[in-house]
């Protein structure tokens, strides 16, 4: 299955919302994209996973990276719609206090 | 395990064997989802068994093969699996916590990971 990632602007945030299933071999996409927003100064980047059916420990590993690096540079990286796999990986790594998680994208604030 | 159907019987006994690449993973998630709904595994043993076979995969390196097999236990799934290399770093070691929490009593034995998951 392919990923799909769609990148916009909302309040002082980027979103990038993730569809599709997130392993070793889809998340190249993704790991560019973080890398090269952070590059260019985003620092504050939400992360929609509400269309992800599976997440790896891969792929954990990249968000793990973009939200050190964000965090290098006064930011953060905030994931989205956390539900099934993504928040069983979350919760099994207890990576899940790491992350700011948030219900929806509304709770970013004005779109 | 032995199936009964009427007056015959059958083994039920399900394999995969693929490159250990990352490109297989979609192929061993998928297997592990119809393998398991097929022996009578519950929807979240299935989400298990998915997350359990797509890391052992993810941590075993070409040219090696990932192989699997599934068979019907009493209550439940029995699995062996060879293919991880026993990798390590950062991300080797969150997929191994991964693994011990979901399935801390397999055994590795000659380089075949066993466990089993109840229904």
């Amino acid at each position: 299955m392919e990923l799909s990632l769609e990148t916009a602007a909302r309040d002082d945030w980027l979103v990038m919302t993730i569809g599709g299933e997130l392993d070793l071999y889809t998340v190249t996409p993704l790991k560019e994209a973080l890398s090269a927003a952070i590059a260019k100064g985003s620092s504050r980047i939400a992360l929609d996973l509400s269309g992800v059916g599976f997440m790896d420990s891969s792929s954990l590993g990249v968000l793990v990276v973009a939200l050190k690096r964000a965090r290098e540079r006064g930011g953060t990286i905030a994931l989205v719609g956390v539900e099934g796999s993504p928040a069983k990986v979350l919760a099994l790594t207890g990576l899940d206090s790491a992350f700011e998680l948030l219900p929806s994208l509304d709770a970013l604030g004005p779109a | 395990m032995t199936r009964s159907r009427g007056p015959e019987t059958f083994e039920v006994d399900l394999r995969l064997r693929v490159p250990a690449e990352p490109a297989s993973l979609a192929t061993v998630r998928a297997f592990a989802a119809s393998a398991g709904d097929a022996l009578g595994l519950g929807p979240d043993a299935v989400e298990d068994l998915k997350l359990i076979l797509n890391e052992l995969c993810a941590g075993a390196e070409p040219p090696h093969m990932f192989e699997v097999a599934l068979s019907e236990a009493a209550d439940g799934v029995a699995v062996d699996c060879v293919g991880d290399q026993g990798a390590s770093g950062p991300v080797a070691d969150r997929r191994r916590g991964i693994l011990e929490a979901l399935i801390p009593e397999a055994v590795l034995q000659g380089g075949t990971l066993s466990f089993f998951l109840a229904r």
